[in-house]
């Protein structure tokens, strides 16, 4: 079977009917790169679609107090939220942890009261990779520290508010004690992130500042928003930090990947990629279907030579296994070609990508919920390793029914076949 | 940065008046108005009007918005700064309802459906029984003389009736959204006439008009005020004082919110 | 004896080869059509279950209220409103909204309530189906309440329990009384999940003390009809009111559609790429293999002519065939993917889409003519420079091949 003399005849069977095989890889470079473009396009939207989600609510992994999901209030805190953090820092593929805390408020001015939610956060850990709307302030600026006075508000409820930079604003909580106290701050920026809904009820507070007035300890805070380099490793990095915290089924802090704090998202992505694996089964399936065509029709031409080199002391066993290996050859000579024409797409895709922006109206402006105007295409190594194995199984598989044919043939028969 | 505790409002509102302070005998002799201690003293007074040991007093609240006009009849219990009571006699839909301040809480007793709400952070915004005041307002407290700083800006004669203006600024770092605050006192007698809040921009907000100054349980006091939202003109909100008594005895159980379903 | 005929014998004759491109063939065309109803079934009915839920196709409110939503912005004369859009054919709902406190023993949240009318917003929102414990508002029920999961869990109260409804009405007294919730809604949207509570119109009116009047109509395009058009329609039969479409309610989540909209085309191209890839792996395989075949013929004295409309007459038989048995298995298929689908595990609700667990697939007259079209235009290009070759060939050169 692994006969050296067998396998270089298997190669030169192959390029003796050039064009067939020529045909034959092209198909299953063309159609590997399909694969590989759809899968790459997928695993980037959702990375994107991910990243995005966790830079708008609390990261790729949050610890949170256990009953803080349902029953969010102020007493319902991670007692050393600053530790929880540094924990998490102290892990390599944790690109930043952040301290904030949330909870609602009643804001007033002169003018208006409304009742929202606000973000405590200090602004010199918070990055626009953590947090967005960095970036969106359109009007002022964000405070610059955690322990200063300053409010930033969305620029609709700034409008319904009727505040202005530099005004008064009066916030009102329920500290940890349940008592109700205020504090007071001015408006320090306006922020504008595209969605009404978010506008009309953004506000952030400096988290010291907010600490003092809960009477919290220096240390403790609701939220600890974790952020890693790849969406993928939040499992097993919430996993750790969970040990590291000490975090049992009864005690200690949750600590939560995105896929349970937005189990929508990821039954989305679920889906999605059901989607995506549906359509490389339904490439493979085809390229399969190719090769089988193309290898059979090979077999059946030559069924008179496997009767001659049957007559001459050939075994069915080797030329079973002759016809394996052609079909191995094809695989890997298939999927050389498939690198060769898949690289240049897929890094212009990669890199520059296709921007959608103009398939339809309204243009790149409107603040999306985590997919880009920009179409990227990358590809996880994981992914191309297992399209490579099942383009390899596929071929092998398709070559069995031919092979098997080869092996079949009688020799008085075949001879006949003129 | 000065966090503000809540401290007991309603009785600025309605009324009580401590038994240590009848006519005349706790306040010390006024400074002379040229005295910078002057403006302190008189804020202090104006805070100082309502407040006291414990009370108990009938009032009514007439409320016209752009929707509807209606007069609320009410009777209200007070003691100390930790306590007060308040039950709505008339109309028939809300006779029964009650509010009560024990402590740091608010409390809702609710009538027609016998239940009690604890009144949180949320629900500050809302409005008290339909008027121009929310429930923030109840439960705030600004001390005059801490959180402003304290000016005497005006002095002399306006409609015949000598007067002083004083010109209140928030302390900056005071939970008050105000940007001024004019407090218009008579000189006869050092009451108040008129509040005026305004914005940061300098304009008026909103407007308490005292009114009515007759002695009441033994002291002098308005005996109206009318708050007037200047973005709404027409709108306004009335209290009247009928009757209030000072000094009554009132046990500490009486604020209870089991008491409040007995009423 | 014409091409044709001739071209049919040969068909036969090879038959295995045949026999496998045509399968290929309608393997292919079987693919493209379940691919393509499936993706055109995911968005339609992702959109259709985003504005069955809660969005309609166009609302229409008094004209101050998306500015400033308040009791007292309404549109007066809703019953004739609804009555005009009815006779024209339109399905429409009434809603009242307002909002408070809901409170059961120690808990409180705040509340959107929202009185609705039952029979006739059954027609327009799919709301009511979405009941997961105990049931939905009956039309005479004017002390029940349906209120939205979270909320019901941070009351920490369940179907039967009483709660206690606290606002302001529009007379300026205190409304307050006491509703028994009738049911708990399963995830739909996020605000609905939170606040939401349902009553009947009548509930709200007492309470609220509004007798007149509706804050918003929720209305369904008809079949067929197009967005604007329904609009439209709306705006002459209902003046004064501000008539907006769902996508300009919710622009975020229109652009999520479109997004996807735009990813399902590029994977369709994908796969149509991939399909035409294969049908040209077949089709150049059909004739060069054949090459020797033609040589014959052309030293028979065939013409080039002649061996290219064989080929294509053959290609065209061949493809008629696989038509035919594609477009037969594809029935029975499209009947289970459109009527069963493809389970995909779990419930999904984002972002106020709510896709089912099963993927169905949507079959619309027109989901046949993409894949037959494309079908027959990659199998004759993919035919043609085989076929030219074959026709040019030297018939020497031919029989010596291989």
């Amino acid at each position: 079977m692994f006969d050296r003399k067998l396998i270089a005849l298997a190669w030169r069977n192959l390029w003796r009917n050039r064009r067939r095989t020529l045909i034959t890889l092209f198909g299953i470079a063309f159609g590997s790169m399909l694969a590989v473009l759809a899968t790459g396009i997928g695993d980037s939207s959702y990375a994107s679609m991910i990243d995005r989600a966790a830079e708008m609510s609390s990261g790729h992994v949050t610890v949170q107090h256990p009953e803080f999901v349902d029953l969010p209030s102020a007493t319902k805190t991670v007692e050393n939220a600053e530790a929880a953090a540094a924990e998490a820092r102290s892990l390599p593929q944790v690109r930043a942890a952040v301290v904030r805390q949330q909870g609602s408020v009643m804001l007033a001015t002169a003018r208006q009261s409304s009742g929202t939610y606000y973000i405590g956060i200090d602004p010199e850990q918070e990055t626009p990779a953590t947090l967005e709307t960095l970036e969106q302030v359109v009007d002022g600026e964000m405070f610059p520290t955690a322990s200063g006075g300053g409010i930033v508000l969305g620029e609709a409820l700034a409008e319904n508010l009727g505040a202005k930079l530099g005004k008064r604003v009066v916030y009102t909580v329920t500290d940890k004690q349940g008592e109700i106290v205020s504090g007071l701050a001015r408006v320090r920026g306006i922020v504008r992130t595209g969605i009404r809904s978010v506008d009309a009820s953004l506000c952030y507070l400096p988290l010291d500042t907010v600490r003092e007035t809960l009477g919290y300890g220096p240390a403790e805070a609701t939220t600890v928003a974790v952020f890693v380099d790849d969406n993928r490793q939040s499992d097993a990095t919430a996993t750790v930090l969970a040990a590291k915290l000490g975090t049992t089924q009864e005690a200690g802090p949750a600590v939560l990947t995105w896929k349970e704090s937005q189990p929508q998202l990821r039954a989305f992505i679920d889906m999605k990629v059901g989607g995506t694996l549906i359509l490389e089964a339904i490439i493979m399936l085809l390229l399969a279907a190719g090769i089988f065509n193309s290898l059979f029709v090979s077999v059946m031409e030559r069924l008179r030579e496997f009767g001659i080199m049957l007559a001459i002391g050939f075994t069915t066993a080797q030329l079973f296994a002759l016809v394996m290996w052609e079909s191995l050859f094809l695989a890997v000579s298939g999927l050389l070609a498939a690198v060769v024409v898949t690289a240049a797409p897929y890094y212009h895709l990669s890199t520059t990508g296709i921007d959608t922006a103009q398939m339809y109206e309204g243009g790149v402006e409107v603040a999306g919920v985590g997919m880009d105007a920009v179409i990227y295409c990358r590809i996880y190594p994981e992914s191309v390793a297992a399209m490579v194995v099942i383009i390899v199984l596929a071929t092998l598989v398709a070559g069995l029914y031919p092979a098997w044919q080869a092996g079949r043939v009688q020799p008085a028969i075949a001879i006949k076949e003129l | 940065m000065t966090v503000l505790h809540r401290r007991h409002t309603l009785a600025l509102l309605l009324g009580i008046a401590a038994t240590s302070l009848l006519p005349g005998a706790a306040w010390a002799e006024p400074p002379a108005d040229s005295d910078p201690g002057f403006a302190v003293y008189v804020m202090n007074r104006l805070d100082d009007l309502f407040r006291g040991k414990s009370s108990h007093g009938r009032s009514s609240m007439e409320v016209k918005t752009e929707h509807f006009t209606r007069t609320l009849e009410m009777e209200a219990w007070s003691k100390g700064t930790e306590y007060s009571l308040i039950r709505i006699l008339s109309p028939k839909k809300e006779a029964g309802m009650a509010t009560l301040k024990a402590g740091n809480d608010l409390f809702s007793y609710l009538n027609k459906t016998g239940r009690t709400i604890k009144i949180t952070g949320g629900m500050l915004g809302a409005s008290w029984m339909g008027s121009h005041f929310d429930n923030d307002d109840l439960v705030r407290e600004t001390r005059l003389s801490e959180d402003y700083e304290l000016a005497l800006t005006y002095k002399g004669t306006v409609a015949d009736e000598p007067i002083y203006v004083f010109t209140l600024t928030p302390k900056p770092d005071t939970p008050v959204v105000w940007g001024k605050v004019e407090t218009v006192i008579r000189q006869s007698d050092l009451m108040p006439l008129r509040q005026s809040f305004y914005d940061e921009e300098g304009e008026r907000v909103r407007e308490l008009i005292f009114g009515g100054h007759r002695i009441v349980g033994g002291r002098l006091l308005p005996t109206t005020l009318t708050m007037k939202p200047l973005d709404a003109p027409g709108e306004y909100t009335k209290f009247t004082y009928h009757s209030l008594e000072f000094d009554v005895h009132l046990d500490d159980d009486f604020f209870s919110v089991q008491r409040l379903k007995a009423l | 004896m014409n091409a044709l005929s001739l071209a049919w014998r040969n068909v036969w004759r090879n038959s295995r080869r045949s026999g496998v491109t045509i399968a290929a063939m309608a393997f292919a065309l079987l693919t493209m059509l379940a691919y393509g109803t499936l993706s055109e079934g995911m968005l339609e009915k992702s959109e259709a279950s985003l504005l069955d839920l809660e969005v309609g196709d166009v609302q229409a409110f008094a004209l101050e209220y998306r500015d400033k939503p308040s009791l007292y912005e309404r549109v007066e004369n809703d019953a004739a409103v609804v009555g005009a859009l009815e006779d024209a054919g339109m399905l429409v709902a009434s809603r009242l909204l307002g909002s408070g406190l809901i409170a059961f023993e120690q808990n409180s949240a705040g509340a959107n309530l929202r009185g609705i009318d039952v029979l006739r917003d059954a027609r327009v929102s799919k709301i009511g189906e979405r009941v997961v414990r105990g049931s939905w508002l009956q039309p005479e029920d004017i002390e029940g309440v349906v209120v939205g999961y979270r909320l019901a869990k941070i009351l920490n109260a369940d179907v039967g329990d009483e709660v206690v409804l606290l606002s302001q009405a529009a007379d300026g007294s205190t409304a307050n009384a006491l509703f028994t919730v009738r049911g708990v809604l399963g995830s739909s949207t996020e605000a609905v999940d939170r606040g939401g509570v349902f009553l009947t119109q009548a509930a709200f009116r007492e309470f609220f003390v509004v007798d007149e009047g509706a804050h918003q109509l929720i209305v369904r395009r008809s079949d067929g009809e197009s967005l604007a058009v329904t609009a439209e329609r709306v705006v002459k039969l209902a003046p004064g009111l501000d008539v907006v479409t769902w996508r300009d309610l919710m622009p975020t989540v229109a652009q999520m559609l479109d997004n996807a909209k735009v990813s399902s085309a590029v994977m369709m191209l994908i796969v149509y790429t991939a399909i035409g890839i294969v049908l040209l792996n077949a089709m150049l395989m059909a004739v060069f293999e054949r090459i020797r075949e033609f040589g014959v013929l052309k030293a028979l004295g065939v013409e080039p002519g002649g061996v290219l409309r064989l080929i294509f007459a053959e290609t065209l038989l061949m493809t008629l065939c696989a038509l035919a048995l594609g477009l037969l298995l594809s029935i029975p298929a499209l009947w289970y993917l459109s009527s069963v689908g493809l389970d995909i595990g779990s419930n999904v609700d984002f972002a106020g889409l709510a896709i089912d667990s099963q993927w169905v697939a949507v079959v619309h007259p027109g989901a046949f003519v993409n894949p037959i079209v494309t079908l027959v235009v990659v199998v004759f290009a993919a035919t043609l420079y085989p076929a030219i070759r074959a026709a040019r060939l030297e018939p020497l050169e031919a029989l010596r091949h291989r």
